[in-house]
């Protein structure tokens, strides 16, 4: 995603399929730092926190809707 | 992405798998009813296990293992009995339970054929499909779905084994965007190459008709009971075109439904899909559609070949477009080392879906899609495009013959022949 559409506290869904909440941007470095939420494949990921790069974020987390410009 | 760990994990479907275990909830469709016409006996690959598929005498269904315990002869040589299959070799006799009834060679009275068992599933015929249930007892009711229970239609079911697994052929229907490429720009490019540059590639989108690409602007998907809705909106479209308003559901967890047409993925093993193209075709409103005896079956023809070789003259339509393009993503795609993009979230859902559900069914619950209720499977409703006006859809759509396995369905083809002339069905589809 466009780091201008991200801001800190916001939900996000990542490339992995698990939802996050944006703790920090670094936007020099192009990277996030997340908290897993959820992580279905990987459980022992939740409440950890990572820097993952932007282009790891798919979408902002609307539930069980997602959209987008394409 | 996925680690190895999932991808495993989401694609394995053999008995004791995770996958293989979800996928045993469902009914699943092997055959059109009406492949048994000629032969009665049909060889099933289904989720690993190799069975065979018969009508007895009496006309009922049986789904049993394809081997005789016996000498291990072929059960696909069975003779069909009144009661049964009967083997080609000794003659033992099994029923639709897999039980051994008869063993002639054996001393009368013996108590031997009650001890010996081989696999047997339960199957049921709905719209000219045979569907197949593996899973834990009691079977739950094969699922209504609405085309299935639709008056005043004609039918006709395709099929193809398609040589990759079934994940990968499923992720296709969460991505809107292939429809601009692979249908679009590599279509006309396509057409190019058969020298019919003249020719363009056409979609029925909203009620509007788009020639060239139909450029994606938006992209939308929702978690609903029976899956996940995708939506687009074109480039000169809005959120009021059935595209978007409406949507299309892909039901789960491994049908697409994409106007008047089901596309079942059925996972034959880890590395094979039996791909079918189930089509009930509305007609002009007032137009009394005669009774069909039986819904025809037709071959889907392979595009490609073991080698990667492509036949240029099968890749003018949508399914031979999607077969190379799932083919050439290896045998099981490796998803430890894709990169998915932001256009890819109607994947991430899917995957995400999938594992929620696997953990249901894990949990000892219930994944979604089973139903038990037979006031709730009556006819189960879909949302589709073509709702608000099922012949416009039909005579602006489908009757192009691109979408879909639509160049080769008989039913559609007779269509387009009384409404547009023997001559529209000839030529590249476009």
């Amino acid at each position: 995603m466009n780091l201008n559409e991200l801001s800190v506290r916001m939900n996000v869904l990542l490339a992995t399929g698990d939802r996050a909440q944006v703790l920090d941007i670094n936007a020099d470095e192009e990277t996030v730092r997340v908290r897993y939420l959820d992580a279905l494949g990987q459980p022992e990921l939740v409440d950890t926190d990572a820097w993952v790069s932007v282009d790891e974020v798919i979408a902002i987390d609307q539930g069980s809707h997602v959209e987008g410009a394409t | 992405m996925l680690t190895a760990e999932e991808n495993k994990r989401l694609t394995r479907v053999g008995p004791g798998t995770p996958m293989g275990e979800l996928m045993r909830r469902y009914w699943q469709p092997i055959a059109a009813a009406s492949e048994l016409d000629e032969n009665p006996v049909k060889h099933v690959k289904l989720l690993g296990e190799s069975l065979v598929l018969y009508r007895d005498l009496k006309g009922n269904l049986g789904l049993i293992g394809d081997t005789c315990p016996h000498r291990n002869v072929s059960m696909i040589y069975g003779v069909p009995e009144n009661d049964g299959l009967r083997c080609p070799y000794h003659g033992w006799m099994f029923d639709c339970a897999g039980q051994c009834v008869e063993m002639p060679a054996e001393a009368p009275g013996s108590t031997f054929p009650s001890r010996v068992k081989i696999a047997g599933y339960p199957v049921e015929e709905l719209a000219g499909l045979v569907f197949a249930y593996l899973g834990p007892l009691p079977a739950p009711l094969l699922p209504r779905w609405d085309m299935f229970v639709w008056d005043n239609v004609l039918r006709d079911i395709g099929s193809v084994v398609i040589p990759c697994n079934w994940l990968q052929i499923q992720e296709n229907s969460l991505d809107p965007v292939h429809v601009e490429w692979l249908h679009g720009r590599f279509s006309n490019y396509v057409l190019e190459r058969l020298g019919r540059a003249d020719l363009k590639r056409q979609f029925l989108r909203g009620n509007r008709e788009v020639i060239g690409d139909p450029v994606h602007e938006k992209i939308g998907f929702d978690e609903f009971q029976y899956g996940i809705i995708k939506r687009r909106i074109i480039e000169g479209g809005s959120e009021h075109d059935p595209d978007w308003r409406i949507g299309h559901p892909v039901m789960f967890p491994n049908v697409l439904r994409v106007g008047a047409n089901f596309q079942y993925r059925v996972p034959v093993d880890d590395t094979h899909t039996l791909h079918i193209w189930f089509t009930a075709y509305p007609h002009p409103p007032g137009e009394e559609v005669p009774k069909q005896d039986r819904v025809p079956h037709y071959k889907v023809p392979l595009p490609i070949d073991e080698l990667g070789e492509v036949d240029l003259t099968l890749m003018d339509n949508n399914c031979g477009q999607d077969i190379v393009a799932w083919v050439s993503q290896g045998a099981i795609a490796n998803r430890s080392n894709e990169k998915l993009g932001e256009s890819d979230k109607g994947i991430i859902l899917f995957r995400r879906q999938l594992q929620q559900q696997l953990a249901i069914m894990e949990d000892g619950g219930q994944p979604m899609n089973v139903f038990r209720d037979p006031e709730q499977n009556v006819c189960i409703d879909l949302p589709w495009e073509g709702q608000e006006d099922p012949w416009n859809f039909m005579r602006k759509g489908i009757m192009r013959r691109t979408g879909q396995a639509g160049k080769y369905a008989p039913v559609l083809r007779d269509m387009v022949a009384r409404f547009d002339g023997e001559q529209a069905l000839e030529g590249p589809v476009h």
